[in-house]
């Protein structure tokens, strides 16, 4: 289980998020509502710990992570857009994350795992791909897949559909919903719109500007 | 030459038609620019007499050490940047002809190239002083000598002609590696080498020997503060290598008639006469009378070290490179 | 509305055509003062067997093996230097970035016999002379060339990737060379290619650091041209580091790959993640430092006489006491402030057609062609092109080698390249519906281009006539090969100072360099 506890987030002199609390039972999926501005984004960059908490804790499972390293927390992030790794095929985006599990995979369970999740997302095809050759969806599809590949406790999504166009965007949502409950996947996504909650989240938490809860 | 042609039309007359015939001046009184190395530093009131009685000024220019003011002067051989030049050796001189630098030249004063020691250096530490070039490679006189680069310096350039008159062209190589190996100091220039790192003037330094000129005693009197009546260095005679230096008015200057009035003023009994004790340097007007201290403390030998004129000029480049490997690479 | 059509497209014709027209004046600037010079250089070279003489000449080797390792080390070092500063300006905002980047990048607008200097002043006397100074040196100057163009780079690489990678579990380090690095590379390799470039073909710096023992390609150049009076040499190996250049600079051009969206992210401002606070800031000062400390012993250096306090050498400056080795402070300055004044007067209008041209054209090849023959005298070393004039301009009618104009004219070559630079990007960005709206408002082409596109460049103009100033004042190699007597710049005269024995000459050498320094800022911040 997640908890967060309290925490606040000043950047730039500005209070971003203030005594935010908020706990994610395993195997859940969480969705984060609220109007652009009111630091939903940054609430998932100090779970995950790329922005640093000005006060308060984040907890996994009961142990405290509040100050460790990014790498060392096993949660894993679908960013807004652009960060899949440009100079990498799809096949080596979604392996990337497998290279750094100890003890150490081989190369067989490297390519076993990669094959699982290209099916999982739906496209076993397209290992040798780049980038660029994507399309949003595609993209946005191969991020889940290696966001999940190595295993991580939690997941959390930042608007992943934003970027995409309706008709496209509904069906993925199906998909990736199917895909979090396949694979009793802890997660917390952050989105503005509430209809796209419903159909993914067991549990909705909505937050106003400034966050309080 | 074509292609040079067209361009030069093109804009010649369009921007700079008219600048150079703007120099065309009659030829009584003016100014007349007189180019020589850094070292040349005559009485500052000498050329004072020349102007009273011709109405001409002289502008003095420095230009660097002798090798590259010849140099510089060689790349405008024809439109020159004065009327004469002062201080082409007989290392260079056959260069200058070559070249076509001069309209006349004429020899204006001698000098000799040798190594000085420091005497109380060696009668405190009890070492005779070297005698030939051979001594200056033995262990004895380790780490005692300092020399100029014979690229940058002219009395650099008139030491390693000295070796090479004194060792011929076959042996001379091995000379320098053993001098090297003996830890000779080199330094750009005769300044530095004499007046900082020599022990037996001004500077103090750390060597004790020092390649300089045959009247560089002399001037240790003169220049002495407070004052001595014996010089505290000595000459090394049989080091020394003979230089001849040359005036002449350069080609293409428009004024030919004052730059050979000035010529005749810097061979004239005036300027001679004032040479040893501004220069240092050996006049070559017989009629001008030495004054005391030079003819005294002044080494003036009668049969230096040199080399032919055309035998330096062909095989400069060769023996600088030479050098150049063996001391500094 | 037809009308207004065609008055439209009218507009941008008229003053294409104008452009054109006016830039056949730079063109023809640079066939007579740089194709000319180095066509005659390669004729030269190719018809003479010294090309063949000078591989075979042990000497020349070991200048051409000095070169090349010393250019290799200076390179590599100023990378290591570099990159702590460029990473906590490319991922990092903190108060006074601009400014503490501008002190750290400043030397790059200083002459190399200024930053020689500096650097001599520092190192114990001992060291004054050697490969320590040189590379010191090396790494001060260049250091401007890498933070510039690799932070440029790595700001656009998107922040998401990097931190994509962390939460995937890879290190910082590791994030760095597996997702970053491939992001930067091409930045950092042109870079590292064009800071070769300096230091291959160096020269201020090792006239005034090397000494007697070291030279490289470009020193021996002058030596063999301007002291052993041997042009062939010379004029080979102009040759022979031109090849090297060009190969250098062509497997070094950046390919952008990724860059195809120019977009610059935000940057995370440094008091909001006091953990990695420290580590930016130290990597900022501690470059500032090695950076500035030398200026700082250069100043100093010049209030100490006979290991006493002074301002004797300031003093010395204007005294006349310096007449007597031949050196005359206020006629250099003279000299370089009126070479200055021509140089911005001439290259400012040449620079200002010829961007017209390239901004109006509408044919890229064009372009490209401005791009190529502006860009060419940029990787042409200043002491070449000294001697290519020399021996192009030997005969009369055009026999100018003893007149100051040349100098004049090789100032205006170098410089034309930064000036058009400087000039073209601001005057292409200018949206043509501008220019539009102007003439629907009943304005003619002239008055259109007065009213919008001088209006917009008029800033780039001063700062395109600062650049050509401090370009002339620091001129040194060409200007070593074209200098007369009596024609002394400043940075030559301080060349001179401190190649002289002696303390008062040295510490004036130290003054008039900190007088310069001094003098350029003054210029760069009107600008």
């Amino acid at each position: 289980m997640l908890d967060v506890h309290n925490i606040c987030v000043v950047l730039g002199g500005t209070p971003i998020v203030q005594d935010f609390s908020l706990q994610i039972p395993t195997g859940t999926t969480t969705a984060l509502v609220g109007p652009s501005g009111s630091g939903k984004t940054t609430i998932l960059h100090a779970i995950c710990g790329i922005t640093p908490v000005t006060s308060g804790s984040v907890s996994y499972d009961g142990r405290d992570i509040t100050n460790t390293p990014i790498h060392r927390r096993k949660i894993g992030m679908v960013f807004q857009d652009s960060d899949l790794f440009p100079h990498l095929t799809v096949w080596h985006n979604i392996a990337f994350g497998l290279a750094f599990i100890t003890p150490r995979l081989g190369a067989r369970a490297v390519t076993e795992r990669v094959q699982e999740l290209l099916a999982l997302v739906g496209m076993e095809t397209f290992g040798d791909r780049r980038i660029d050759d994507l399309s949003g969806g595609e993209q946005r599809r191969v991020a889940l897949a290696r966001a999940l590949a190595p295993w991580p406790h939690l997941l959390l999504l930042d608007e992943p559909f934003s970027a995409l166009d309706s008709a496209l965007r509904l069906r993925l949502i199906a998909d990736i919903g199917d895909i979090l409950s396949a694979t009793r996947t802890t997660a917390l996504i952050v989105t503005h719109d509430p209809a796209e909650a419903e159909i993914l989240a067991t549990r909705t938490v909505s937050i106003s500007s400034p966050s309080t809860t | 030459m074509k292609r040079k042609i067209i361009p030069a039309i093109l804009i010649a007359s369009i921007a700079f038609g008219s600048c150079s015939s703007g120099d065309t001046t009659i030829e009584s009184g003016g100014t007349i620019k007189l180019l020589a190395y850094d070292a040349f530093t005559p009485e500052p009131e000498i050329f004072t007499s020349f102007t009273k009685e011709t109405g001409i000024d002289v502008i003095v220019s420095l230009g660097g050490d002798t090798g590259t003011l010849v140099s510089k002067a060689l790349l405008t051989a024809g439109t020159p940047e004065a009327d004469v030049l002062w201080g082409v050796d007989n290392t260079l001189i056959s260069r200058a002809i070559d070249g076509k630098l001069f309209e006349s030249y004429e020899e204006v004063d001698t000098a000799a190239v040798c190594v000085n020691y420091d005497k109380d250096y060696f009668a405190k530490n009890d070492i005779a002083p070297p005698v030939t070039l051979m001594d200056l490679a033995l262990p004895i006189y380790k780490d005692m000598l300092v020399i100029q680069n014979p690229v940058t310096s002219s009395p650099g350039l008139a030491f390693m002609l000295a070796t090479i008159s004194k060792f011929g062209v076959n042996d001379w190589e091995q000379y320098w590696k053993s001098l090297r190996a003996n830890g000779v100091k080199i330094v750009d220039d005769w300044t530095s080498a004499y007046t900082v790192e020599f022990s037996g003037s001004s500077g103090k330094g750390k060597y004790p020997l020092v390649v300089s000129y045959g009247s560089s005693p002399p001037a240790e009197v003169v220049y002495s503060d407070p004052p001595v009546t014996e010089p505290p260095t000595a000459v090394m005679e049989q080091t020394c290598f003979g230089q001849i230096e040359y005036a002449g008015i350069l080609r293409g200057t428009k004024k030919t008639k004052n730059a050979q009035k000035l010529i005749d003023f810097l061979t004239g009994k005036i300027f001679q006469e004032s040479m040893p004790l501004t220069l240092f340097v050996v006049p070559v007007n017989p009629d001008a009378v030495l004054p005391e201290v030079f003819s005294k403390f002044a080494v003036i030998p009668q049969n230096p070290l040199t080399l032919d004129a055309a035998d330096i000029s062909s095989n400069r480049v060769a023996w600088l490179d030479t050098w150049t490997n063996i001391m500094l690479r | 509305m037809d009308k207004h059509h065609a008055a439209m497209k009218q507009t941008l014709a008229t003053l294409r055509r104008a452009a054109l027209v006016s830039s056949v004046l730079p063109a023809a600037w640079l066939i007579v003062f740089y194709v000319f010079p180095l066509g005659n250089i390669f004729s030269r070279a190719l018809s003479i067997d010294a090309f063949t003489d000078i591989l075979g000449n042990s000497g020349i080797r070991h200048v051409l093996w000095f070169t090349m390792w010393q250019a290799l080390l200076s390179t590599a070092l100023t990378l290591i230097v570099a990159f702590p500063i460029t990473w906590a300006c490319s991922r990092w905002q903190f108060t006074g970035q601009r400014f503490v980047i501008g002190l750290a990048t400043a030397p790059f607008v200083l002459p190399t016999v200024i930053v020689a200097a500096a650097v001599r002043a520092t190192l114990p006397q001992q060291m004054s002379s050697g490969i320590t100074g040189i590379l010191f040196a090396h790494v001060i100057f260049n250091l401007a060339v890498v933070v510039r163009i690799v932070s440029a780079r790595w700001q656009q690489a998107p922040p998401n990737t990097a931190a994509a990678a962390r939460t995937l579990g890879a290190s910082a380090w590791k994030t760095f060379w597996l997702v970053t690095w491939p992001m930067i590379r091409s930045a950092v390799v042109g870079a590292a290619g064009i800071v070769f470039m300096f230091c291959f073909t160096s020269f201020g710096v090792i006239k005034i650091l090397g000494g007697p023992r070291y030279s490289t390609i470009e020193v021996e150049i002058f030596t063999r041209a301007v002291q052993f009076g041997d042009i062939n040499t010379a004029v080979a190996l102009v040759l022979l580091q031109l090849i090297v250049i060009a190969i250098v600079l062509g497997l070094t051009a950046p390919r952008d790959e990724f860059g195809k969206k120019i977009r610059v992210h935000r940057q995370s401002h440094i008091r909001d993640y006091p953990r990695q606070r420290r580590l930016v800031l130290a990597s900022v000062y501690a470059t500032v430092l090695f950076v500035g400390t030398p200026f700082v012993f250069m100043f100093v250096s010049s209030f100490r006489l006979h290991h006493r306090w002074s301002i004797n050498a300031w003093r010395h400056l204007f005294d006349g006491t310096l007449d007597s080795i031949g050196v005359d402070v206020a006629r250099a300055m003279s000299n370089s402030l009126f070479f200055a004044t021509l140089t911005v007067a001439i290259t400012v209008p040449l620079a200002l057609c010829l961007a017209c041209a390239s901004a109006y054209s509408s044919s890229p090849s064009v372009r490209r062609l401005i791009a190529i023959f502006v860009g060419a005298p940029l990787a042409t070393s200043a002491v070449a092109l000294g001697l290519g004039m020399i021996i192009t301009f030997d005969q009369s009618p055009i026999n100018w080698r003893s007149h100051w104009f040349l100098l004049v004219c090789a100032h205006c070559t170098i410089a034309l390249p930064l000036a058009l630079r400087v000039l073209a990007a601001p005057l292409q960005s200018i949206p043509a519906t501008l220019r539009d709206s102007a003439r629907t408002l009943g304005a003619s082409p002239l008055q259109t281009w007065r009213k919008i596109d001088l209006a917009i460049i008029k800033r780039p103009l001063l700062i395109c006539a600062g650049l050509c100033a401090a370009v002339s004042l620091g001129e040194f190699g060409a200007t070593s090969f074209l200098t007369r007597s009596g024609n002394d710049t400043i940075p030559t005269t301080i060349a001179r100072l401190l190649g002289r024995p002696g303390d008062i000459v040295q510490s004036s050498g130290y003054a008039l360099a900190s007088l310069f320094v001094l003098l350029i800022v003054g210029v760069m911040s009107r600008a």
